[in-house]
């Protein structure tokens, strides 16, 4: 019998304290201080990413060997070199140079295999908010924590990193699609709520006018793997190399935070998820896309709305009890949302003869479901749920 | 002998991606070791909890509940056990939650080498996610693409994903010509972030460490080029010869890689490995220690399969030989995604409802987000199934490269096919993922499930108490499904393909005709000893008889039927399917009623309602 611990974190919490640390990749300056009020375009710290090093054939390009190039070079390791300056210049016989084909430092660790290295300037990257509240914590030349109280939505999965903008409800219904045509210029740098589903069309659309993120309820298999460019399914090994989602998604940047509650197929987004985020129409928002699906990195993809002025706590971990809202999880009950009216201990009948430990579910048509545990989540918390 | 003898109580931990299981086993009466009670929580490997030694502490409660015995103490294992028969006297663990270790192979040629490599890799949980050849190398150069212009597809930026990880440098036969394996060191060592004078300036980044098992001859030149780089490690070339393979060496440094970057970096490792009295064991070698034991116990050909959440583990023993395949990432679960990527387009051909490739890929992608979920309507359960076929088609395959297809009794665990309702759909994904020829000296195939998934567990049962491992593994660990005789030749649909003549041991006889297209199971008393005698029709062969050879045990040993009794499958070796999707479904479905895995009801449902859900209807406000 599964023991069920209280680890469930719910999908929704409508008014929650939320933490979120925004950390440097690599040590640097760190530009705002505790207790100060940040707004998502705030920069929270800026420093230098260093570029991987390029590697060029000097020796073999000048037909000559390394111990010759060693004694050729014209400048010294560390020097700092331009495009197209002279950086080896051979002594005998008819003298040949090779210059930097690019603007960088030099490197000579490797001139006695042959090669010259060429490391190009370190790249500036200033980390932002992305996110209305206060600043609680600094760790000096790496971090800060950021605190607000909002609303709090989890995805089932998505892709990007984080992005802020304004959130704009663009469909009436949680089980309509959200269509190319229903996009325009007005739509650019907001967050918008579709319902069903979207199209590579309407992804690729929202792409070309500058749309931030799209939070919808489900999508195909077909519309994902066109707008990713994969061309086949092998390229959907999940968790083969490591857990992120989309499988290469750590190595590649997108244009644009794209949030699924549901799941893959054609299903409307949970009536409470779209009405909770409808009613905040407007509002300045955070999309997380950032997902892995497993191990100690573990991660959805979040949905934040910063409510300033509200006061909330941290929401502690739920248990399944009776009473509670919860989502159904399983392919043919995907979307759909309802309450624990009962969670039999004994064993119970699931599907043809098999028996697991089954929630008795109240859907919102009033339809009585016996479910298996596995097969749901909390959806908000028992306070929220009971106000 | 008397040291063994003092442990009595033992309790076995069974860790894997989605669930714990810890099972209690116990001298039963004098010198009998009896699988007690056992348990099953969701694993606790994750945040927030991220210790699996949590969920191994629930299990254990949830055993003190079902026994009333005390096992913990304050939150520690009561050992030794006392005389009123609380605590234990041992506890060992196995561990399969620690995921799979990727790796990238670097080989001269991608039909030898790179075959051997693959070979060696997939006989522990990593996964060759990746083969790059000689050609590949030369085609893209590292060097000449420009920053920014090589794709995310280009080989060598497969290195920057390898943490954890590992590369597999292979190629030629020992004391071969050393160029191609320069060309690919070379390719490798220019792959691999430049060295700076000064380090700060370069982004800091793990590498992989490389494992070389080629031609020995170039072992200097490997150090040479790579020592100074990246860890190296070496390991006996893996095709010594063109015509000799040698993976065990190569297993070994990967295992001890694994062991290094999976394993003791799981959350909770070091909590499971206080407990235990011996090493944390891993699961796929408990598999292989039961399929031998059995080998040897029965003195038959023993294929034992794993299919769980995770990986997917086949090994085939028979006397001293024994081969093994680990499909790391590749189950039904947490595996779902490489499942996906090499196996989708198989799955719909085991539908007996319309349903597109696309759909079926839907499916499993929610499977792979959501893995701990459970079929809870028909059309899933089928999927689910339908997954397990594949699995098993692609893990024997693989062994099949390595081992003769051939087999007497087949052991089935993993939750993949032992949670199916029914064990004749259990047998069903068996008959159709294996497709047994049953062309063996016994002339038939017998099916077994490992119900309580004891199998992987037993080898770190067995280090401690190697007796309690074979009692369990002999009395509570096998459910016979029943032995499973294949009629071999071609027949027109409906002929008959060959009759049986059955005498129990009441003296009472049945006599059964089987048709060529089906698959049933002829019932019985579980248990039942018979004597048979099967008369195939007039070009058919049964095991390794004659055409039309009349064979029976009259003057020798009864067979013992299975909870299913006598299975006969007829249905043609290899299986074939029709082009037409609506006659392939009407097929399918026969043979899921026929053979009782489901019944008329259940498939004439499909036609009641549609075959997947559709999105909810919205109600107009």
């Amino acid at each position: 019998m599964a023991v069920q611990y209280p680890i469930f974190q719910p999908t929704l919490n409508p008014l929650t304290q939320i933490t979120r640390r925004r950390e440097l990749p690599f040590a640097g300056e760190i530009l705002v201080r505790a207790g100060q009020r940040v707004e998502p375009d705030d920069v929270i710290g800026r420093t230098l990413v260093p570029v991987r090093g390029q590697r060029f054939r000097v020796a073999r390009v000048l037909g000559i060997d390394p111990g010759e190039l060693e004694r050729s070079l014209v400048l010294e390791d560390g020097s700092e070199v331009q495009a197209g300056q002279v950086v080896v210049e051979t002594r005998r016989g008819r003298p040949r140079v090779w210059r930097a084909p690019i603007a960088g430092t030099l490197s000579t660790a490797e001139v006695k295999r042959g090669y010259v290295v060429i490391v190009p300037p370190a790249e500036p990257l200033e980390v932002l908010a992305h996110l209305k509240g206060f600043v609680v914590s600094v760790e000096p030349y790496r971090a800060a924590v950021i605190q607000t109280a909002g609303v709090l939505v989890r995805g089932a999965f998505g892709l990007g990193g984080i992005q802020h903008g304004v959130m704009r409800v663009v469909v009436t219904d949680p089980g309509d699609d959200l269509a190319p045509e229903m996009l325009d210029e007005r739509l650019a740098f907001c967050v918008l709520i579709g319902g069903a589903t979207v199209s590579a069309a309407t992804l690729k659309r929202a792409v070309e006018l500058q749309v931030r993120g799209i939070i919808t309820g489900s999508v195909s298999e077909e519309a994902l793997a066109s707008f990713l460019g994969y061309s086949d399914p092998g390229r959907w090994q999940i968790g083969v190399v490591d857990w992120s989602f989309p499988p290469d998604s750590a190595q590649r940047r997108f244009p644009l935070t794209l949030i699924v509650t549901e799941g893959f197929g054609r299903r409307a987004m949970c009536r409470r998820t779209f009405e909770l985020l409808a009613a905040h129409d407007g509002a300045e928002v955070s999309v997380d896309g950032r997902t892995c699906l497993h191990g100690p990195n573990l991660r959805f993809p979040e949905v934040i709305i910063p409510l300033p002025g509200a006061e909330a706590e941290p929401s502690p971990g739920e248990t399944l009890l009776p009473g509670a809202e919860v989502r159904l999880l399983s392919y043919a009950h995907l979307g759909r949302a309802g309450t624990v009216v009962a969670l039999p201990r004994a064993a119970r009948p699931v599907v043809c003869g098999a028996r697991g430990r089954v929630a008795e579910v109240q859907l919102e048509d009033g339809a009585v479901l016996e479910v298996p545990v596995e097969n749901i989540e909390i959806l908000c918390p028992q306070a929220a749920a009971e106000r | 002998m008397h040291a063994e003898l003092d442990v009595r109580a033992i309790l076995v931990a069974d860790c894997g991606m989605e669930h714990t299981r810890v099972t209690l086993v116990d001298l039963v009466g004098a010198d009998t070791y009896r699988m007690v009670a056992q348990e099953e929580v969701p694993s606790t490997v994750e945040p927030p909890l991220s210790d699996a030694t949590i969920a191994v502490r629930e299990a254990i409660a949830e055993l003190e509940r079902t026994t009333g015995r005390s096992l913990l103490l304050e939150g520690r294992l009561r050992i030794p056990q006392s005389r009123d028969g609380q605590g234990v006297d041992a506890f060992v663990a196995t561990c399969s939650a620690a995921g799979s270790l990727p790796v990238l192979i670097l080989a001269v040629t991608g039909d030898i080498s790179a075959q051997s490599a693959r070979r060696a890799v997939e006989t522990l949980y990593a996964v060759p996610f990746r083969t790059v050849t000689t050609e590949q190398v030369l085609r893209e150069d590292p060097l000449a693409a420009k920053e920014g212009e090589a794709g995310a597809d280009a080989w060598w930026r497969a290195l920057e994903r390898l943490v954890p990880g590992c590369v597999l440098l292979v190629g030629g036969v020992d004391g071969g010509n050393v160029t191609p394996v320069r060309v690919l060191v070379r390719a490798l060592a220019e792959a691999l972030p430049p060295r700076s004078a000064r380090p700060e300036l370069e982004p800091s980044s793990g590498l992989p460490p490389v494992v070389y098992a080629g031609n020995c001859r170039a072992q200097e030149l490997v150090r040479e080029e790579l020592g100074d780089r990246v860890s190296l490690h070496f390991a006996d070339n893996v095709r010594p010869r063109v015509r000799e393979e040698r993976l065990l060496p190569t297993h070994e440094v990967l295992s001890r890689l694994y062991e290094e970057q999976c394993l003791r970096r799981m959350a909770g490792y070091e909590g499971l490995q206080a407990w235990s009295q011996i090493p944390v064991q891993l699961p796929y070698m408990g598999l292989q220690l039961a399929a031998r034991f059995l080998a040897a116990h029965h003195q038959r050909q023993v294929l034992a399969l794993d299919v769980g959440s995770g990986a997917t583990v086949a090994v085939r023993a028979h006397g001293d030989r024994c081969a093994r395949v680990v499909l790391g990432h590749f189950g039904l679960g947490y595996g779902m995604g490489r499942l996906l990527a090499e196996r989708s387009a198989g799955i719909a051909r085991w539908l007996p409802f319309p349903i597109s490739d696309g759909e079926v890929r839907e499916w499993l992608l929610n499977r792979a987000l959501r893995p701990c979920t459970v079929p809870d309507t028909l059309q899933e359960l089928l999927l689910q199934q339908a997954a397990a076929r594949e699995a098993v088609a692609a893990v024997t395959e693989r062994l099949w490269e390595q081992a003769p297809q051939s087999y007497e009794m087949v052991v089935a665990s993993g939750g993949g096919i032992v949670r199916a309702p029914r064990p004749a759909q259990a047998a069903l994904i068996l008959l159709d993922g294996l497709q047994p020829r049953g062309d063996t000296p016994i002339g038939f195939v017998d099916l077994y499930l490992d119900r309580f998934c004891l199998l992987p567990s037993l080898g770190a049962l067995a280090a401690v108490q190697p007796d309690a491992a074979a009692c369990v593994l002999l009395q509570d660990g096998l459910y016979h499904l029943g032995p499973c005789l294949v009629p071999l030749g071609r027949g027109k649909e409906g002929a008959v393909a060959l009759r049986l003549e059955i005498e129990f041991v009441n003296g009472m006889r049945r006599e059964v005709e089987v048709r060529w297209g089906e698959v049933i199971s002829v019932p019985s008393y579980w248990g039942d000893e018979v004597h048979l005698t099967v008369l195939p029709a007039r070009g058919v062969s049964v095991g390794l008889g004659r055409r039309g050879e009349r064979l029976t045990t009259q003057n020798g040993d009864r067979i013992r039927l299975g909870a299913l009794g006598l299975i006969v499958d007829a249905r043609g070796r290899p299986l074939r399917f029709s082009p037409d999707a609506e006659v392939r479904r009407k097929y399918l479905r026969q043979w899921l009623e026929q053979f009782k895995a489901y019944t008329r009801e259940e498939m004439e449902s499909f036609f009641q309602e549609p075959p997947l859900p559709q999105p909810e209807p919205i109600e107009e406000e």
